[in-house]
């Protein structure tokens, strides 16, 4: 197909590129957002607006919390399309597994359970027979959080980067997989396109032409970022390897099976229950053993998840992870406890060498360990994949329009209408979810889903605007959709600082001066800072079509005559 | 073969053998190495999570190669051939393994 082995690759890195550089974009700009879910969050729930919580005790307060915990209504739809005859009042169901998960950054704590359910599956391979139950609490009361309350970063955002929201078999992963297997070819090959990597690494000439500046600006927030963005693209596809290949789901079930059974055998952690009644010992103490034990290997912690199987059963174990705030790996070093009697059945042995690559791969991806300034530098990497995408698009759009405008042809419009969507408009879209955060009154019946509308909508006005407003492409200008949506941009985001001051009177010199709350702060801030850069961006376009004007006054005409007699 | 490489339908299916071969070969790898090395005494979970690192790089480095080799027919034998033939061998190993 291709006379050169450095034309493939040019061919492959444009296409895929451009065609998966939308999902791309959307991947790396929420996943920067995901490094500071938590705080978004935080911003989000003003009732949640207090220090991060070490997990309350358990016999106390959580143990009277679960027994208050039922099947979320939403598992309870998805599983009665799976199983034979309809499943029991759900208040009747028994709970058979629980468990919570918290980090340093987490003051609400958010807990679950696995209910048993009668019902026969529909598919005899489906082993799955339980309803999901969870919710998220006020660890200081013991009070749960109002339900349809989105959690925009953790709820939203986050999911955001890596499934899309396209829950239907998976779609959303499968594209978010493809992308990333993408992206990983769009980095190998544009290594091979271009023979001077090195100095393109510091070849910024932003006063050039815009197609030779955005190059520049590719190449250089490529090659700058080149590690950074194939390991995030690599440890994504690692993360979820289990979804893209599912072998011991599938055809090496039976040997997986197989390895469970002997697994249980060994470590004393019974796959199934015995069917024997039995009742709980004391977690608290299980918890202080599991921590004495962490001080004596001379790394003390807090509990970062807690799991009971076999609820009730004799056949009942408890295993309490240390959280993972000083290591890569999100939790480790587990104490495994039999449940009716508070014995340690097991502690698990330091992990092999395939095990800490993984942990320490995935760990650095899902970053739960406290770091500040890489968490920072994390948003900072993730920004730098947005820009190399981004101006790949205008390169695209750039090097063609001139060509397109006199054949009359709409590709550059289309290509440029989707930039500005997946630029500005993708911002657009997270910046008008938050000012509907704080427009929405708290108590409201459903208000996630209209937060959710509020952000599906800005992002569809952002396309058709764009759509609308790109007549100036096919005649080889700058779209004017790009200074317009920055001023939106720069303006919503100002409101949505505005908004959460009224709203809640935490006003920026408040949550940095006198009563210091980052999470908060710096969100507020970033939203500043946004509306600054999208100010700036809009005044440069002002420029830029103010210079262009004159100089092609006749071109507009002259172009339609062509694209009329075309 | 009678239609040129640029042909429309030639790209199509480059694109398809690079995505789905690619993909089938990615599988047939996969099971095949953790079904030998589970052969071999390792640790299931330890072969899964060894041979899962390594996979993403055997599709990436199919993916490329689907569009750097000259002959289709040779893509798709290799890519859907030696998918097919891993999966199979890995099926096998697996049989014997837990007869």
């Amino acid at each position: 197909m291709f006379q050169t082995f450095r034309q493939s690759m040019s061919w492959l890195h444009t296409w895929f590129g451009l065609t998966l550089g939308y999902v791309l974009m959307v991947c790396f700009f929420f996943g920067a957002l995901s490094v500071f879910d938590r705080e978004i969050d935080r911003w989000a729930l003003p009732d949640t607006r207090f220090p991060a919580q070490p997990a309350p005790s358990f016999d106390s307060v959580l143990k009277p919390i679960y027994a208050q915990l039922k099947p979320h209504p939403v598992d309870l739809a998805a599983t009665q399309a799976r199983v034979v005859g309809a499943i029991p009042d759900p208040n009747t169901l028994p709970m058979s597994s629980l468990y919570y998960y918290t980090t340093h950054r987490d003051p609400v704590l958010a807990i679950g359970a696995e209910f048993d359910i009668p019902n026969k599956p529909q598919d005899a391979s489906d082993e799955h027979q339980h309803v999901h139950g969870w919710a998220t609490l006020d660890p200081r009361t013991g009070s749960f959080l109002r339900e349809g309350q989105l959690k925009l970063g953790s709820e939203f955002f986050y999911p955001m980067h890596y499934s899309l929201h396209l829950n239907w078999m998976n779609l959303g992963y499968w594209v978010v997989g493809l992308a990333a297997l993408v992206m990983l070819a769009a980095l190998v090959s544009g290594v091979v396109i271009h023979k001077k990597i090195f100095r393109e690494f510091f070849t910024f000439r932003p006063w050039k032409r815009t197609q030779r500046s955005s190059l520049d600006l590719h190449n250089l927030s490529g090659v700058a970022g080149l590690p950074f963005h194939f390991f995030f693209a690599f440890t994504g596809l690692v993360i979820f390897a289990s979804i893209y290949l599912p072998l011991a789901e599938t055809l090496l079930k039976p040997l997986h099976k197989q390895h469970e059974v002997m697994e249980a055998a060994h470590t004393g952690l019974a796959h199934e229950p015995a069917g024997v009644a039995a009742p709980l010992a004391s977690v608290d103490a299980m918890v202080a053993e599991a921590k004495r034990r962490w001080a004596a290997r001379d790394m003390p912690g807090e509990v970062g998840y807690l799991y009971i199987n076999h609820l009730g059963d004799k056949n009942g174990y408890v295993s309490i992870f240390r959280a993972g705030n000083d290591q890569v790996a999100l939790v480790g070093q587990g104490v495994h406890f039999e449940a009716s009697s508070g014995r340690v059945i097991r502690e698990d042995p330091p992990p092999s060498a395939v095990m800490r690559v993984n942990e320490f791969l995935t760990g650095l991806h899902l970053q739960h360990f406290r770091h500040w300034l890489l968490r920072w530098l994390y948003v900072v990497g993730g920004l730098l994949g947005c820009v190399c995408i981004a101006t790949g698009f205008i390169f695209f759009v750039e090097k063609r329009k001139a060509q397109h405008a006199k054949r009359g042809s709409m590709g550059s419009r289309v290509v440029d209408a989707l930039a500005v969507a997946a630029v500005p408009g993708m911002v657009i879209a997270a910046v008008s979810m938050l000012v509907a955060n704080r427009l929405l009154p708290g108590d409201m019946a459903g208000k996630g889903e209209w937060e959710q509308n509020a952000f599906w909508v800005a992002w569809a006005l952002s396309f058709v605007h764009a759509a609308l407003r790109n007549r100036a492409v096919a005649q080889a200008h700058i779209s004017p959709a790009w200074r317009e949506q920055c001023l939106a941009l720069a303006a919503l985001a100002i409101a949505a600082v505005g908004l959460n001051w009224f709203s809640t009177g935490d006003h920026l010199f408040k949550t940095v001066f006198t009563h210091t709350y980052w999470p908060v702060a710096g969100l507020d801030l970033a939203l500043l800072a946004a509306a600054a850069i999208a100010g700036f961006a809009a005044r440069q376009l002002a420029g830029y079509a103010r210079r262009a004007a004159p100089a092609t006054a006749h071109a507009p005409t002259l172009s339609d005559a062509e694209v009329q007699h075309g | 073969m009678s239609i040129s490489a640029t042909h429309p339908l030639a790209v199509l299916s480059r694109i398809a053998a690079a995505l789905l071969g690619g993909y089938a070969f990615t599988f047939g790898f996969a099971a095949l190495a953790i079904a030998g090395l589970s052969t071999a005494g390792v640790d299931f979970h330890e072969a899964e999570h060894g041979t899962l690192l390594l996979a993403f790089l055997v599709f990436l480095l199919a993916f490329l190669w689907s569009f750097a080799a000259r002959s289709l027919a040779r893509i798709w034998l290799v890519l859907a051939g030696g998918g097919a033939t891993m999966t199979s061998a890995a099926w096998l190993l697996q049989s014997h393994l837990l007869s």
